[in-house]
């Protein structure tokens, strides 16, 4: 006879076995439909401490003047400061529109290290940074998953970088890269050569940037050293073009910041 | 970074939010698959959660919380999910089983298909109860709250639910015994 805790322990291992991951075309999907979806507001607090009561039923007595007011065809001086009034109960309302925001994060720059890939670079103000959580596997091309350093900035600005072992020269760097997008990400970005092929010297350190129009642009500077391949995307949904002045600018004084691992 | 990213989503920033998604998006179709058993609708049932907490997120009070309130609409979609395919299809496509390598060998291929079987046939409701506590480890009070169920339910479907998979196995067990016997 099988003891309780037997039957116990192999409930436990059942419930271990790993499940499947989410895959890209629904982050896709989930894009697309946030995109088209407009985000609730909340109007008034979430909830109001009793000691108010008495104001809100002041609030709603003026309410109610004010709207006897203008049935009445009076009109009230109302001030350049005037602030619509709050409702007396919490309400949730479509927006009417409601636009990315803008807004960055009020902390200043600071330094990633990246915990799986070694390297570390300068955050810029308002930028987010978070490690991925799994180590690339040398092959796909990834967007801003699991296998990928992530740093989310303001306005529609992400970048996100993978490192790996990587037996060939940078030519062949490159050349992996470019057949990966096209194999990776046709479905989004169906122009398979880069218009960006551009060497670059950045600290002594031989990079090339690749830069891709998909409908928005990607930038990717690579590089090899000391036979470990970096790859640094970087990428503008606001921009349709594979080049901007501006992100140009941003990802290379990023870049030049990057410190790799010896 | 979670926090920061919740916040900045709250604000509309679709970018942070994507970041966001990123982030639990695996654990969620965890979630899913194991309260479905279906990897349809399971990857149907987080885009509808997702989706439905962009909408919402303005009114997340504490964005320490996120990914339990997310869970809890997850788990909601889960069961919205489930009515409705079983209302118009009856398509599905049903999770691989895994190898046996990956429970450490305590489960024979029986014990498997055994638990898989008294695990489907148990309602959403107690399957949900069981995936919070084993395969996200939470305490009770934290899964009710999560569930949005009380203490009490919660102790109640958990005991239920266990016993249904203990059940299967000391059926397996008794029958493997027997022929045994007979062998």
């Amino acid at each position: 006879m099988t003891a309780p805790r037997d039957r116990d322990a192999r409930i436990a291992a059942f419930f271990a076995a790993n499940q499947p991951d989410l895959p890209d075309r629904t982050f896709d999907a989930v894009h697309r439909d946030i995109h088209r979806t407009r985000q609730l507001i909340v109007v008034g607090p979430f909830r109001e401490p009793d000691s108010v009561l008495g104001g809100r039923f002041v609030a709603a007595a003026v309410v109610v003047l004010a709207v006897g007011i203008a049935l009445l065809n009076l009109r009230p001086v109302v001030g350049p400061g005037a602030v619509p009034m709050p409702t007396a109960t919490p309400t949730v309302v479509p927006s009417p529109s409601v636009s990315p925001s803008v807004a960055a994060s009020a902390s200043g720059p600071s330094v990633f290290t990246s915990p799986l890939y070694g390297y570390t670079v300068p955050v810029p103000a308002g930028w987010i940074s978070g490690p991925a959580t799994l180590r690339w596997d040398g092959t796909k091309q990834p967007g801003p998953d699991a296998e990928t350093d992530k740093f989310v900035g303001p306005e529609r600005l992400t970048a996100w970088a993978i490192a790996g072992p990587f037996s060939g020269d940078l030519a062949a760097f490159v050349e992996d890269r470019i057949v990966a997008t096209a194999r990776d990400h046709s479905d989004t970005c169906p122009v398979r050569e880069p218009s960006i092929n551009e060497p670059l010297q950045i600290g002594g350190q031989a990079w090339v940037l690749l830069g891709w129009n998909c409908g928005a642009l990607i930038n990717t500077a690579v590089t090899v050293r000391a036979g470990v391949a970096y790859a640094f995307t970087f990428r503008d949904l606001a921009v349709i073009a594979a080049s901007d002045p501006d992100d140009r600018a941003l990802f290379l004084s990023m870049l030049r910041s990057i410190e790799l691992p010896t | 970074m979670q926090r920061e990213l919740v916040d900045r989503a709250k604000r509309g920033d679709e970018e942070a939010f994507d970041a966001l998604a990123r982030l639990v998006g695996d654990r969620c179709m965890g979630i899913a698959s194991w309260i479905l058993r279906d990897a349809d609708l399971a990857e149907d049932a987080v885009q509808a959660a997702l989706v439905r907490a962009w909408r919402e997120l303005p009114t997340l009070r504490d964005a320490d919380r996120f990914e339990a309130w997310l869970h809890r609409i997850l788990t909601n979609e889960c069961y919205a999910e489930s009515r409705r395919r079983t209302r118009w299809s009856a398509k599905i496509r049903l999770l691989p089983i895994h190898d046996s390598s990956d429970t450490g060998g305590i489960l024979t291929v029986n014990d498997r298909d055994q638990l898989e079987h008294a695990f489907r046939r148990l309602t959403l409701e107690h399957r949900s109860v069981l995936v919070f506590h084993h395969v996200l480890g939470l305490p009770l009070p934290e899964l009710a709250g999560r569930l949005g169920i009380p203490l009490g339910t919660a102790k109640s479907r958990l005991r239920l639910a266990t016993a249904a998979l203990r059940a299967s196995l000391d059926a397996d067990d008794r029958t493997t015994t027997t022929e045994e016997r007979f062998a």
